[in-house]
């Protein structure tokens, strides 16, 4: 009976303690706007989540508590003692057709020379990290299949046997779901070949590195703290003296930075978007290389990776990200100006992100 | 917000336990019915117009039936009332509720029965007319067993109200309950939960004969788990706040017989219905006739209480019909037989039987049921089948140890040998308990 009392004792010290903490971290006491959508009950789980003392540490123990009982994937991540894998599943086939036959329409209307670039994710690259037995997502076969749908009518990129031979060399990120500079660095050797220049090599860039590390999106879907965290490297072209302008397009904001690598990202708890300062809506990068070719890139943020490469070799390069893009923003780019059409996409938006199809609205 | 939720266990419940607590034992009763109140609010906002409505009608209901003593056919027609209206709504409810992953009443269920059975036992003269609405209420609202239960009786739960006497050794019993209660839902049964849709959300024609039986099995320790663990919960916080509600399950699954089963699954819910169903006590030859149908009736309600559907229906009654085979022809013969094999056989054919209880068309029952004898032309096992079992073996082991006695068993021996470690072991597994607990919910 002893042992109950001191139980219980522990327990209502704790119950209690934690509850007064969160109240007075959370300011209970403040008038809160009312969410739309959130019930009262999930708010509160909310306040109690987002207050909790020692929260952090207490997930990393869920995880790990997890991992005990044999669960190796977590919210959709398989957790491997080298990287975190995301499980990237096709919700809905229809919405793959529907990219092939809105890239194909455009390309069809529009004329400019076009290729289509698919990279696959780290799960495929490392897939024999994964759980024993664990079913993923056949991405090579994916892409193969899109490619072959689109033969004829648009040039098509192949990045994955140079991902696959690469692969010991870091060229994913182990806690966030895209490709280091290094990864984007043999992306674009391909694509280079593909587009019709040289490669840059390898030693005309100096490689900068982030002075602290970081835990990417995966880790907060699963804090496994055994997967070291990420060093973020920068690819600075050395060879020649360039001078580099990042404009940023929102609708109703326009942001410009004078270096492919915003620094100030790295503190600002998005370090990842230190590469070009983020995807934006549009995104249009000028550089002083000698060079008279524009290039129209609609993609997602793994081309934040490759294209601190790629713009050395264009006067001007516009990236589209369509998911961020009004309709108006689509309709006013014009086409003619741009000498080559890149669409580039990880497996996983092309599959699963039905806003490729606003292409259609370009002119 | 559900009583497994962080903000029950760290914002509501120390809220309502000082109000409690710093109240006057004179006004306690008044507190928890208002607490109740509010819990019930905010769990089912928009029904508890209609749950408040329904209770004042079964109150009036009562004084009623205490004002007209000396008149039965008033007194009938009161009662009768009630019935038809509880009755009704629970009907109206189920087939305007949506169906849920695993079935369990929402909260008006448990208002409507306990109130209904509150008349029916004041019809019987079995409890008095209570004029106090605070005591109705909490016995009809406590917000422990609003969820799911247990169901309570007014001779159950009055004597507790009137004389409030909370102790510290309750309190402490209760948060130890309550905690290990938690621990059941967040550990267990929602990971056996997600595995049992895992493999329910493969199709048909992809599921493996292996994979159909885990399914089935992962269905039963969630079902099991989950009402179980909500009941532990409820007997905790009655614990806290002064009230001692019936324990309603008892290790169901190591049965020896399917009654027996009947008999330690959802026991007040089983208790409830046989209490107040009774066709008549005719003789002779008809007595036999009687008591099947009966016991048929008592079971199919009991199915329906896990969801209004014809699947529940068909599983109560497909329970009961066992019930019957045993107690007129297999019965003896289970309970002569070694405890193990009558164990096994048991399990094995309520687990058969909760394939009914899985939902889904007629036709895709009987192909789970044909695909766990191998009559399907998938192959035994997958990759996505040994896929699942490598993650999930561990919480099906644990799972099958839990729904025995073997643990308390265990418990007892350490506690009868080594009394000291006993202690030490029950201090940290508790604090541990609630600690994992909490970091699984954050």
């Amino acid at each position: 009976m002893l042992s109950k009392r001191i139980s219980a004792l522990l327990l209502l010290s704790a119950i209690c303690l934690s509850s007064v903490y969160i109240v007075m971290r959370g300011g209970f006491f403040q008038r809160r706007p009312a969410e739309e959508g959130v019930t009262l009950s999930q708010a509160a789980d909310d306040f109690v989540g987002n207050n909790f003392p020692f929260g952090e540490q207490l997930k990393q123990l869920a995880t790990r508590f997890r991992l005990l009982s044999g669960q190796w994937e977590q919210n959709g991540v398989y957790i491997t003692d080298g990287h975190l894998l995301d499980n990237i599943q096709e919700k809905d086939p229809t919405i793959g057709d529907e990219n092939i036959h809105a890239i194909t329409s455009f390309v069809e209307t529009n004329k400019v020379p076009s290729y289509l670039m698919l990279i696959p994710t780290s799960a495929a690259i490392h897939q024999e990290e994964k759980p024993m037995y664990a079913p993923l997502t056949n991405q090579r076969r994916y892409i193969e299949d899109v490619y072959r749908s689109m033969t004829g009518r648009v040039s098509t990129v192949d990045v994955y046997q140079t991902l696959l031979n690469h692969r010991e060399e870091g060229i994913y990120y182990k806690t966030q779901s895209n490709l280091t500079g290094l990864g984007g660095y043999y992306v674009y050797s391909v694509l280079a070949r593909r587009l019709g220049f040289e490669v840059n090599p390898l030693d005309w860039y100096e490689i900068q590195y982030s002075p602290g590390t970081y835990y990417g999106d995966l880790y907060q879907r699963a804090p496994y703290k055994k997967v070291a965290p990420d060093l973020v490297s920068f690819f600075h072209f050395s060879k020649y003296r360039r001078e580099y302008r990042v404009v940023h397009i929102y609708p109703n904001e326009v942001k410009t930075y004078y270096t492919l690598y915003p620094s100030h990202l790295l503190s600002g708890g998005q370090p990842f978007d230190s590469f070009l300062g983020g995807i934006s809506p549009i995104v249009k990068i000028t550089s002083t290389a000698p060079y008279d070719q524009r290039l129209l890139l609609f993609g997602d943020r793994t081309a934040a990776s490759f294209l601190p490469f790629l713009c050395n070799r264009y006067r001007e390069i516009t990236v589209v990200n369509l998911s961020g893009t009004t309709p108006q923003m689509i309709a006013d780019l014009d086409i003619r100006q741009y000498d080559q059409i890149v669409f580039t996409y990880s497996v996983d938006t092309f599959m699963n992100d039905p806003s490729i199809t606003n292409v259609l609205d370009a002119k | 917000m559900p009583i497994d939720s962080l903000g029950f266990v760290y914002l509501f419940l120390p809220a309502s336990m000082a109000a409690y607590y710093l109240t006057s034992n004179r006004y306690k009763n008044f507190v928890l019915l208002v607490v109740s109140l509010v819990f019930y609010g905010m769990l089912f906002p928009t029904m508890l117009p209609m749950a408040l409505g329904s209770l004042l009608f079964d109150y009036l209901v009562v004084q009623l039936l205490a004002l007209w003593e000396g008149n039965p056919a008033w007194r009938s027609l009161a009662a009768g009332a009630s019935v038809v209206k509880n009755m009704g709504m629970l009907l109206a409810l189920g087939m305007l509720a949506r169906p849920q992953a695993l079935m369990a009443p929402a909260g008006l269920s448990v208002i409507n029965l306990t109130s209904m059975g509150y008349v029916l036992d004041v019809y019987d003269h079995e409890a008095p007319a209570d004029s106090s609405f605070v005591r109705y209420g909490i016995l009809c609202l406590f917000f422990g067993k609003v969820f799911v239960g247990p169901l309570v009786t007014y001779n159950q739960l009055a004597p507790q109200l009137k004389k409030i006497r909370p102790s510290l050794s309750g309190i402490a019993s209760g948060v130890v309950a309550f905690t290990i209660g938690l621990g059941k839902k967040v550990i267990l049964a929602d990971s056996v939960t997600a595995l049992y849709e895992s493999l329910r959300a493969t199709p048909l024609y992809e599921m493996t004969s292996m994979a159909a039986w885990v399914m089935v099995l992962a269905f039963a320790f969630a079902l099991y788990f989950t009402l179980s663990a909500y009941s532990d919960m409820a007997r905790g916080l009655g614990k806290i706040f002064g009230l001692d509600l019936p324990q309603n399950f008892y290790y169901p699954y190591q049965a020896r017989t399917v009654t027996e089963f009947f008999g330690r699954f959802n026991m007040t819910v089983s208790e409830y219905w046989k209490r107040y169903i009774r066709l008549g006590r005719p003789d002779g030859s008809h007595a036999r006739l009687t008591a099947a149908f009966e016991a048929l009736f008592v079971t199919a309600l009991w199915g329906v209480w896990f969801g209004f559907s014809p699947n529940c229906l068909a599983f109560g009654l497909l329970i009961g019909a066992l019930v019957l085979v045993e107690r007129h022809l297999t019965g003896k013969l289970l309970r002569a037989i070694p405890p193990v094999f009558s164990r096994m056989i048991t399990f094995l054919v309520v687990i058969l039987s909760l394939v009914f209880l899985l939902g889904g068309e007629w036709s895709q029952i009987a192909a789970y049921l044909r695909m766990m004898f191998g009559l399907g032309s998938r192959p035994a096992t997958d990759e996505t089948f040994l896929y699942l079992i490598s993650s999930n073996y561990l919480v099906l082991l644990g799972c099958l140890f839990l729904s025995t006695s073997s643990a308390d068993m265990l418990g007892r021996w350490i506690k009868k040998n080594y009394p000291q470690l006993d202690d030490g072991l029950t201090v940290v597994f508790n604090i541990g308990l609630l600690v994992i607990t909490t970091a699984l919910l954050l």
